[in-house]
């Protein structure tokens, strides 16, 4: 089915994928679409594959809001291993599993959708969501092992040229304007933050133009003001039409990503990372950076700038081969 | 400014001016407001930059040296856990304001009462409830919920006296004090029960016209009125029946708000500009949703939806939590 995938995610890269993004714009959607599909090719796919193991055969995906190409590639792997998946879409905005399960169905697959949360009998399914979504899914489905993908939330470290961190981190920030886990939360540099963040002010006023914000959530807007406003008090603040940057002391940091807004903080040492990250070991995902040899406790995947979005395959995710373990016992 | 103020609430006058200089004075008082506010340039009293309540959890904002602090007031945290605090040096002004637009809304407050309140002395709610009714006996506290059992009898002996009752209490406490198989009791004329808050964040709710309905049926012969406030508002808003719209004192104004831009909007984010706020920052933005009428009363509608959930990542009160 290796070839079935192949070309279902042709078809699917010919798609406009504005209407498929949950709201960013056409600019932004497509290159977001271009960077999900770009790295699956036979040779990442059969490698995925075999990282995996044996996968059951047939698997149920249940896909949160907000990064519109996460299934994708779990999607495309479990197809080249042989195996059939029900995408449960968010109900919000299923365009993309709608569009996925075309273009698989198309190419000989068995791909189905709906937003239904009665699952049709599967041997295992993976669950995308805030941590009580996906324990809610566990609950429902006691007969088949759950994978749950709860709540992750990435940051940036940089310490070297803040000149040249700047564009890598700014397309980070730019790609699903803010959304999912692998975005960068924050930004904590050893170098001077102002000019770091006048740097990466200068990176997102010109990839404004080139890749417009999309829509955004309009409860943001409190939190978005809280921010800008304790940055005037704390610290400074840089803001464009569509985005903002501000510097604070790391005690003010908030693992949360708003849309184009990077906070960033300056820190003594990496040291001093691990202090501030260590509460939040459980939740972490990814670190960008520019240094070498950087470990940090509880992130699963340590990448260069520019990257952090755009993960290599085959990969882990939150630590485990993806669609590693599905054979398990339910509960296991 | 205090004299201003205190004039201001007991004898009225021009808002937008009052407004005007107090915001200025603010401003010079308050070094985090002024930075705050930054360049921005203001003509009007709805020009006032609002800071977010949850800002209170990073800074103190008064218009004093903190280390000076008599009087701290915590917010509940609503859904979101963290509870930022509020500063003041007395209660002077806060008192005379909550007992000038409680008595203009609601009358002669009576002298007796039982409280379902917070008693706890960071409790903004609890200060104003014991203000009315000075050595209230209190039967919520926020370890073990409602001693229904105890505030019922509580009721029923203080009926007696037949002075009118005054029975604050928030939305849920009053819902489980229903909940509690006691008689229905005849209250003295002129008695009050006042529901505030909601159900946000708790695993029950019951709709406000059916909690007010059976505040009613159990309470019977009292008036059943609203309250809104909050730790960083000096006022309080009244409505009265409890189902109507919250009616601000003449030296407020509400402004509803788009929840992302912060531009001015039919229905929207509430901001509020409050006199009584003249220690802290007059003017401050809500979480609250609602409509301001043409007349300045305001329909509440609930809080914000919080952020939608952006894929795996934290949502915003998650991490604030």
């Amino acid at each position: 089915m290796l070839e079935s995938a192949i070309a279902a995610l042709a078809a699917l890269r010919s798609q406009d994928a504005g209407p498929l993004s949950q709201g960013l714009s056409a600019e932004n959607a497509a290159a977001c679409l271009h960077q999900a599909i770009r790295p699956l090719n036979p040779t990442s796919l059969r490698a995925a594959v075999e990282a995996a193991g044996p996968i059951p055969p047939a698997i149920a995906i249940v896909v949160s809001s907000g990064v519109f190409t996460t299934p994708i590639e779990w999607t495309a792997i479990a197809v080249s291993a042989g195996c059939s998946v029900h995408l449960k879409a968010p109900a919000s905005d299923p365009a993309l599993c709608r569009a996925l399960a075309e273009v698989f169905t198309a190419n000989g697959a068995d791909v189905t959708w709906s937003i239904s949360r009665k699952l049709p009998p599967v041997d295992a399914i993976i669950a995308f969501g805030g941590d009580q979504s996906v324990a809610d899914v566990a609950s429902a489905n006691p007969t088949v092992p759950v994978e749950q993908y709860g709540h992750r939330f990435s940051v940036a470290w940089v310490a070297g040229d803040p000149i040249a961190a700047a564009g890598p981190l700014a397309i980070d920030l730019v790609r699903y304007d803010g959304r999912g886990c692998m975005a960068p939360t924050a930004v904590f540099t050893t170098g001077d933050p102002h000019v770091l963040a006048e740097a990466i002010a200068g990176q997102l006023q010109e990839l404004e133009q080139r890749f417009p914000r999309g829509a955004v959530d309009p409860g943001l807007g409190p939190e978005w003001r809280r921010r800008l406003g304790l940055a005037r008090v704390v610290g400074s603040s840089w803001t464009g039409s569509e985005w903002a940057v501000t510097v604070t002391p790391p005690k003010y940091f908030t693992p949360a990503a708003l849309p184009r807004m990077v906070n960033i903080h300056p820190a003594s040492s990496i040291d001093e990372l691990r202090t501030i990250l260590a509460p939040w070991r459980p939740w972490l995902s990814t670190l960008g950076t520019d240094a070498d040899g950087i470990s940090i406790d509880g992130v699963h995947r340590v990448c260069r700038l520019g990257w952090m979005q755009a993960p290599s395959i085959p990969r882990h995710h939150d630590g485990r081969p993806m669609l590693y373990g599905l054979n398990r016992p339910p509960g296991g | 400014m205090k004299a201003d103020i205190r004039k201001f609430i007991s004898s009225g006058g021009d808002f937008d001016q009052t407004a005007l200089s107090l915001y200025a004075w603010q401003r010079e008082h308050n070094p985090e407001y002024d930075r705050f506010c930054g360049n921005i340039t203001v003509r009007h009293w709805s020009d006032i930059p609002a800071p977010p309540t949850t800002l209170f959890r990073d800074l103190s904002l008064t218009c004093f040296d903190v280390a000076k602090t008599k009087v701290k007031f915590r917010t509940s945290g609503t859904s979101a856990g963290q509870r930022g605090e509020v500063h003041l040096l007395d209660t002077e002004i806060y008192d005379l304001a909550a007992v000038s637009h409680a008595t203009a809304c609601l009358g002669p407050l009576p002298t007796t009462g039982v409280s379902l309140v917070p008693s706890a002395a960071d409790s903004s709610l609890g200060h104003m409830c014991k203000h009315f009714v000075p050595g209230m006996p209190s039967f919520f506290d926020a370890d073990n919920g409602v001693d229904a059992t105890g505030a019922w009898q509580a009721i029923k002996q203080a009926t007696a006296s037949g002075r009118p009752l005054f029975i604050p209490g928030t939305a849920f406490a009053l819902a489980d004090l229903l909940d509690h198989p006691a008689e229905p009791v005849d209250t003295p004329p002129g008695s009050i029960v006042m529901v505030t808050g909601g159900f946000k964040g708790r695993r029950r709710a019951v709709p406000p016209q059916i909690l007010h309905s059976a505040l009613s049926a159990r309470l019977r012969g009292a008036a059943v009125v609203g309250e809104y406030g909050m730790s960083e508002l000096g006022s309080q808003l009244w409505s009265v029946p409890a189902d109507g719209p919250f009616r601000p004192p003449p030296w407020m104004r509400v402004l509803a708000v788009d929840p992302w831009s912060g531009e001015p909007a039919t229905r929207g984010l509430l901001r509020f500009f409050d006199l009584a706020n003249h220690q802290t920052v007059l003017a401050i933005e809500t979480q609250d949703v609602g409509i301001v009428h043409a007349d300045g009363t305001v329909r509440l509608e609930g809080r914000l939806e919080g952020a939608v959930p952006r894929g795996c990542s934290l949502t915003v009160e998650e991490a604030n939590a």
